[in-house]
C-alpha cells in the first residue's frame, strides 16, 4: 500500500510516458469523447423533440443547430490551437470538464427551457435551442483541431494526424450511438443516460489531468 | 486550397444526405422502430471511422491524392447506385439487418476515406497555422454535413422519391470523382463517362419511382403509395372489407365505413356517440385515410371537429376515397397540418367534449409524444367538464395504466382506452344507447340498417366486450406495465419491440 506522501506524489506528478504511449492514451480518450458526444446527441435530440414536436422540420432544426455548433467550435478551436500551442492538452482537459458540467445540468436546463417556451413561436424556440446547444457543441467542436495540432507536432503529417484521431473519435461515436439506442434507454430514463455521458467526460478530464499534467 | 475545401464540403453534404436516406429506407423496411435511427447512426459512424483509417493510410502512402480520391469516389458512385437495391432483394432474409449494416457501413466508409485526404490537401503545414488550416477544412465538411440533411430532408424528399434521391447522390458522387480526376482523364474517357451517366439516368427515369420502397413494403397488392418528406403512406387493395392503409409501413386503418362489415373495428368510434348527451366540439388527432373523421360527422349535435394531422400525404391518399374525402368539405371540419402535441400546446383556449386519437403502435418511434402522462395532462386541460378522451392502446397495458394515472376513470373498450373523470360504462348499458346508435346517419342514410339492432346491442354489450378486453390486454402485454413518461419512453424501449432480438 502507498504511504500518504507517496499517494500524494502519485496524484500530483506527471506520468512519465513516451510520445507513442501518450498518443495511444490520447486516442483512447478521444474515443470516449466521441462516445459521450453521440450519447448526448441522441438523448438531447430526444428531449428537444418533446419541446419542438416530432415533425421533420423540428428534426432538421435540431440536427442543423447541433452541426452548426460543432462548426463554430471547430473554428474557435483552430484559433485557440494556434494561439496556445503550449497548452493544448490543458485546453482539451478544460473543454472536457466544461462539457461534463453542462451535461450534468442539461436535463434541468432543457426542461426549464421547454416550460418557459411552452407557447412561443417556432422561431423563438429554435433560437433558444441554438443558444442552449451552442455551449456544449462549440466545446465539442473545438477539441478536434486542438488535438490534431497537438498530434501534428509529433507526426508532421496532417492527413495521418487527422485520419488517426478521426478514426478513434468516430468509432467512439458509433459506440455511443449504439449504447444510447440499444443499452442505456432499456435500463434508465433520458436523465440517467445523459448523466452517464457526463460521467464519461468527467473521467476523461480526470484521467488526462493525471497522465498529461505538465505536458504541452 | 479551395478545391480541397470544396471536396471536404461535398463529402459532408453527400455523406450526411445518404445517412438521412438510409435512416428513412431502413426505418421504413423495419416498421419505424425507434432503434432503427440508432442502428443506422452507429453503423454509419463505424463506416466513417474505418474510412478515415484507410484515408490516413492513403495519406502516408500515395503522392497523387487527387487521383486516388477520384478512383475511390468512382467506385463509391457505382456502389451507391446498387447498394439500396441489394438491400431490397435481401429484405426477406433472416440476415437482412446484418446485410443492411454492411451496406450502410460501406456507403459511409467510401466517403470517409476522402476526409483526411481533403485535410491533407487543404491544410498546408505552415508553422503556427496548423490549427486554423485544419479547422477550415473541417468546417467546410461540417457546413456540407449541415446543409445536406437540410436540403435533402426539407426539399429533395418532397419532390423526389427515396429511390430517386439515392440515385441523385450516386450521380453526385460520380461528378465529384470526375472533378478529382479532371486533369488525369483523357477526352475519350470523359466522353465515355458522360455517356454512362446519361444511360444510367435514363435507366432510372424509366423505373417506377417507388419501386424500391414497394419492394421492402410490408404487404403485396399496393394500390397507391404516397411519398413526401413527412413519411410514406401505402394503400393496399382488398377485395372485401375496404382497402388497407399503412403509414410508415405499419397498419394504420381501413376504408370500410359499414358497421356490419366492420373489418376495422369502427364500433370503437361509434360507441363514443353514446357516452355524452351531445358532444359539440371534437378534436381528432391523426386523420389517416379519414374513415374515423367521416364517422364522427355522423354524430348528432356536432358543431365543430378540429383535425390535426402531421403528414399531408394522407390527404393525397384520401382523394381516391370520395366518401372519406367529402368529410373535409364539411363546414364543421377544420384541418390543421401540425404535430398534435404542439398544436394542443399552442391552442390553449380550445376546449373539447371529445378528444379522439387514432394513435399508432405504442412501440413506434416517438409514440411517447402522444401516450405519455405529460401529454395526457395537457390533453385533459383541453377537455370540458364531462369530456371524454379515447385512443388506441394497441394492446399495451402501460398505455392503459398511464391513462388511469391521469383520469379518474380509464377503462378499455376492446383495445381502446376510454378515459374521463366519470364512470362512462353504465351509459353503454341503457336502451337509449342502442337507440342512439341506431339513429346515426351518414350522408343521410342510416349507418345501422333496419333489422341490425343485434349488432348495435353487441357493440354495447359489456359482458362480451369490456371484460374480455381487460383480460386480453393483460394477456397480450405479457410483461409488467408501467406509467409512460416523456423521460422513460417506456413503450418504445424497455417494453417495446426490438430491432435485434
Amino acid at each position: 500500500m502507498f504511504s500518504a506522501s507517496k499517494r500524494m506524489k502519485f496524484f500530483v506528478s506527471p506520468v512519465n510516458l513516451g510520445a507513442s504511449s501518450a498518443r495511444v492514451i490520447l486516442s483512447f480518450l478521444f474515443f470516449f469523447s466521441g462516445c459521450a458526444a453521440l450519447i448526448y446527441q441522441v438523448i438531447w435530440q430526444r428531449m428537444l423533440f418533446t419541446i419542438f414536436g416530432v415533425d421533420l422540420e423540428s428534426v432538421t432544426i435540431i440536427v442543423s443547430v447541433f452541426m452548426f455548433g460543432l462548426g463554430v467550435g471547430a473554428l474557435i478551436g483552430g484559433v485557440l490551437a494556434d494561439r496556445f500551442t503550449t497548452r493544448l492538452l490543458s485546453l482539451y482537459i478544460g473543454i472536457e470538464l466544461g462539457v461534463a458540467i453542462f451535461g450534468f445540468l442539461s436535463p434541468e436546463i432543457i426542461t426549464t427551457m421547454g416550460a418557459a417556451l411552452a407557447s412561443s413561436s417556432e422561431f423563438v424556440t429554435a433560437l433558444a435551442c441554438f443558444f442552449i446547444l451552442a455551449i456544449p457543441t462549440i466545446l465539442m467542436g473545438a477539441t478536434f483541431p486542438i488535438l490534431v495540432t497537438h498530434v501534428y507536432a509529433v507526426d508532421k503529417n496532417i492527413g495521418r494526424s487527422v485520419g488517426g484521431l478521426y478514426f478513434f473519435n468516430t468509432l467512439g461515436g458509433a459506440l455511443g450511438a449504439y449504447f444510447a439506442g440499444f443499452v442505456l434507454l432499456y435500463s434508465m430514463d433520458l436523465y440517467g443516460a445523459v448523466a452517464r455521458a457526463a460521467d464519461i467526460n468527467l473521467v476523461i478530464a480526470l484521467v488526462a489531468l493525471l497522465i498529461f499534467r505538465g505536458r504541452k | 486550397m479551395w478545391a480541397a475545401y470544396l471536396l471536404s464540403f461535398a463529402m459532408g453534404f453527400i455523406s450526411l444526405s445518404q445517412e438521412i436516406l438510409w435512416v428513412r429506407y431502413f426505418g421504413f423496411a423495419n416498421q419505424s422502430l425507434p432503434q432503427a435511427f440508432a442502428f443506422v447512426l452507429a453503423v454509419y459512424l463505424v463506416g466513417i471511422a474505418l474510412g478515415a483509417r484507410v484515408g490516413k493510410w492513403v495519406c502516408g502512402t500515395y503522392k497523387n491524392l487527387w487521383e486516388i480520391s477520384g478512383y475511390v469516389l468512382l467506385a463509391a458512385s457505382f456502389y451507391d447506385l446498387f447498394s439500396p437495391w441489394i438491400y431490397a432483394h435481401s429484405i426477406y432474409l433472416s440476415s437482412q439487418i446484418a446485410i443492411a449494416g454492411v451496406l450502410i457501413l460501406l456507403t459511409a466508409a467510401f466517403k470517409a476515406i476522402i476526409f483526411p485526404i481533403a485535410h491533407h490537401l487543404g491544410a498546408p503545414a505552415i508553422a503556427g497555422r496548423v490549427g486554423r488550416s485544419v479547422s477550415r477544412v473541417y468546417v467546410a465538411n461540417i457546413i456540407g454535413a449541415t446543409l445536406g440533411p437540410f436540403i435533402t430532408g426539407m426539399i429533395l424528399l418532397d419532390v423526389l422519391s427515396t429511390q430517386n434521391c439515392f440515385f441523385v447522390f450516386a450521380i453526385s458522387t460520380l461528378l465529384v470523382a470526375l472533378f478529382c480526376l479532371y486533369e488525369k482523364l483523357l477526352i475519350i474517357e470523359k466522353v465515355f463517362i458522360s455517356i454512362l451517366v446519361v444511360i444510367l439516368s435514363g435507366f432510372v427515369l424509366i423505373q417506377q419511382p417507388q419501386a424500391l420502397m414497394q419492394r421492402v413494403a410490408a404487404g403485396s397488392g399496393i394500390k397507391y403509395m404516397v411519398e413526401n418528406r413527412h413519411g410514406i403512406v401505402t394503400v393496399y387493395n382488398q377485395q372485401e372489407g375496404g382497402d388497407v392503409v399503412f403509414g410508415g409501413n405499419v397498419y394504420d386503418g381501413r376504408t370500410n365505413l359499414d358497421p356490419i362489415v366492420n373489418t376495422n373495428g369502427i364500433n370503437r368510434v361509434l360507441v363514443l356517440s353514446v357516452l355524452q348527451d351531445k358532444p359539440k366540439h371534437v378534436l381528432l388527432i391523426g386523420l389517416s385515410i379519414g374513415t374515423w373523421l367521416k364517422l364522427l360527422t355522423s354524430f348528432p349535435g356536432i358543431e365543430q371537429i378540429d383535425v390535426v394531422e402531421i403528414n399531408p400525404g394522407y390527404l393525397e391518399a384520401m382523394r381516391h376515397y370520395p366518401a372519406q374525402y367529402s368529410a373535409l368539405s364539411d363546414p364543421r371540419v377544420h384541418l390543421y397540418i401540425d404535430d398534435g402535441r404542439r398544436w394542443l400546446r399552442n391552442h390553449r383556449d380550445q376546449q373539447y367534449d371529445l378528444i379522439v386519437m387514432n394513435t399508432t403502435w405504442h412501440w413506434r418511434a416517438y409514440a411517447t409524444s402522444l401516450l405519455s402522462r405529460e401529454f395526457l395532462v395537457l390533453a385533459k386541460q383541453h377537455l370540458n367538464a364531462g369530456g371524454v378522451m379515447a385512443y388506441n392502446s394497441t394492446d399495451s397495458l402501460s398505455v392503459l395504466k398511464t391513462a388511469a394515472a391521469v383520469f379518474e376513470h380509464a377503462y378499455p373498450y376492446e383495445n381502446f382506452v376510454v378515459a374521463a373523470d366519470f364512470d362512462w360504462r353504465p351509459r353503454l348499458r341503457t336502451e337509449a344507447a342502442v337507440n342512439k346508435l341506431m339513429s346515426l346517419r351518414l350522408d343521410g342514410k342510416p349507418l345501422f340498417p333496419v333489422g341490425s339492432e343485434a349488432f348495435a346491442r353487441y357493440y354495447l354489450n359489456e359482458s362480451t366486450i369490456l371484460d374480455p378486453g381487460i383480460q386480453r390486454l393483460f394477456n397480450l402485454a405479457g410483461r409488467e406495465g408501467g406509467i409512460i413518461t416523456d423521460r422513460n419512453l417506456l413503450t418504445e424501449y424497455k417494453l417495446g419491440r426490438r430491432l435485434i432480438q
